[in-house]
């Protein structure tokens, strides 16, 4: 149950962080996927997918894009990560940082593709600024979010 | 905790049957407009505390600052604001007798004299409520009557309107907003204008006047009422730049608006006016 809370906290932050991020634009990291990412490579059992699908739908209501846009890319992000964690978890922050970035163009480009499907220009390309910023962020939230989980020693 | 990803063919099951609920729910938002009632709920038991929240840290600094204002400071604004007070009051008296005159002119020429007042003023909780639009959140929603399409207006022109009405919050596009335009028209020559937004919070252009049109530096512009979006005669800003391109096929205009509303605490819902559902979307 600690697990549970500490990691419902955990996100919530990252939501609070996000929203306080706004005024920076296209250039605010995407802080509530690296939460996601980190957790899912620190302990892969914790967040499952349908969780993800969950915290995608509310942050489609935070940024107010159509519903199912993050959901759809939340659950697809963890779904990669899930399956590539054996070698990410290995590997050095800098290297994990390079990772995070090609994972996010990744996200970022499926955005932009559903978002010119259904014509609404929500998002232009400056939206690719955000994978380079998280990325210098995401040594931060690795070693913040590393000591909470040393703290109360959350485990699989 | 997470009985979805025990076994990884399971998973994958389970995220291909996410990944058609993402797309089902997609379709429904965005072509019928059915998702409202789910992003409206997941709005207020999610979001709504968390954003309050959010806004605990600010509203801190605000105090404090307010705390370290010192007395002379106040003093002196309270001087100013009796001055501005009694000014108001003189105007109010004048503004009386219009009113009746203009009832009983209106009376004469057989209109309806629609001159009830209603008015919320509302507080904002977040100038900026999303990271790619010009939109902020205010602190009423449909609980005390707040529709969508709703105007919202400050002390001196019009700010924008409601674009989503939770039951405790809700969103307020501005008129600066570049994906936003406004029908507009010159009070001087009664031209009419669209009025879009341009990204910066002290511009607005007008994109399509024609070369020929008689539009100058100073004019005052205020909404048009066309297409019921907006309740007319509300003033929107002051022209202060018009290009003088002849070769260009538009006229480039660019307007100052008269609200800031990045810097506003407090704006004001008008319910006089009950925008037309229409659908151009």
């Amino acid at each position: 149950m600690n697990k549970f809370f500490a990691i419902l906290l955990s996100l919530i932050f990252s939501v609070i962080l996000t929203i306080s991020t706004f005024p920076l634009g296209s250039f605010s990291p995407d802080w509530t996927q690296l939460f996601l990412i980190y957790w899912i490579l620190a302990v892969p059992l914790s967040i499952g997918l349908f969780s993800s699908w969950i915290i995608g739908l509310i942050l489609d209501v935070v940024l107010g894009t159509t519903l199912g846009i993050n959901a759809l890319m939340y659950t697809t992000i963890s779904y990669l990560v899930f399956k590539i964690h054996h070698i990410v978890r290995y590997i050095t922050i800098f290297q994990q940082s390079i990772v995070i970035i090609a994972i996010l163009v990744i996200k970022i480009t499926f955005i932009l593709w559903i978002d010119s499907i259904l014509n609404m220009s929500n998002y232009n390309f400056s939206l690719y600024w955000s994978c380079l910023s998280s990325a210098l962020c995401w040594p931060l939230v690795f070693y913040s979010l590393r000591a909470i989980r040393r703290k109360y020693n959350i485990s699989e | 905790m997470n009985r979805f990803s025990q076994k990884s063919t399971n998973q994958f099951y389970v995220f291909i049957i996410l990944v058609l609920l993402s797309i089902t729910i997609l379709v429904l938002d965005h072509r019928y407009k059915k998702a409202t009632q789910i992003r409206s709920t997941i709005n207020d038991f999610v979001v709504y505390p968390i954003e309050r929240l959010s806004n605990l840290p600010k509203l801190f600094i605000e105090e404090a600052i307010k705390e370290s204002n010192d007395i002379e400071n106040l003093e002196e604004k309270l001087s100013l604001l009796r001055k501005e007070n009694l000014d108001l009051k003189i105007k109010l008296q004048e503004l009386e007798s219009l009113k009746g005159e203009n009832i009983r002119l209106r009376k004469i020429s057989k209109e309806s004299s629609i001159l009830s007042k209603k008015q919320t003023i509302v507080k904002v909780i977040n100038t900026s409520a999303s990271p790619t639009k010009k939109i902020i959140l205010i602190d009423k929603g449909k609980k005390h009557g707040i529709f969508v399409g709703q105007n919202v207006i400050g002390t001196s022109g019009l700010v924008g309107q409601i674009i989503e009405a939770n039951s405790l919050s809700s969103k307020v596009i501005l008129i600066t907003e570049p994906t936003h335009d406004t029908p507009g028209q010159i009070n001087r020559t009664g031209q009419k204008v669209i009025v879009s937004g341009s990204g910066d919070k002290e511009k607005l252009i007008i994109n399509y006047a024609n070369i020929n049109s008689d539009i100058l530096v100073g004019d005052e512009v205020s909404t048009s009422g066309i297409a019921n979006r907006f309740k007319p005669k509300i003033p929107i800003g002051i022209i202060t730049k018009v290009g003088d391109n002849l070769d260009a096929e538009f006229k480039e205009v660019e307007i100052q608006p008269f609200e800031y509303p990045e810097k506003m605490p407090e704006l004001i819902l008008i319910w006089d006016y009950m925008p037309k559902e229409d659908n151009n979307e």
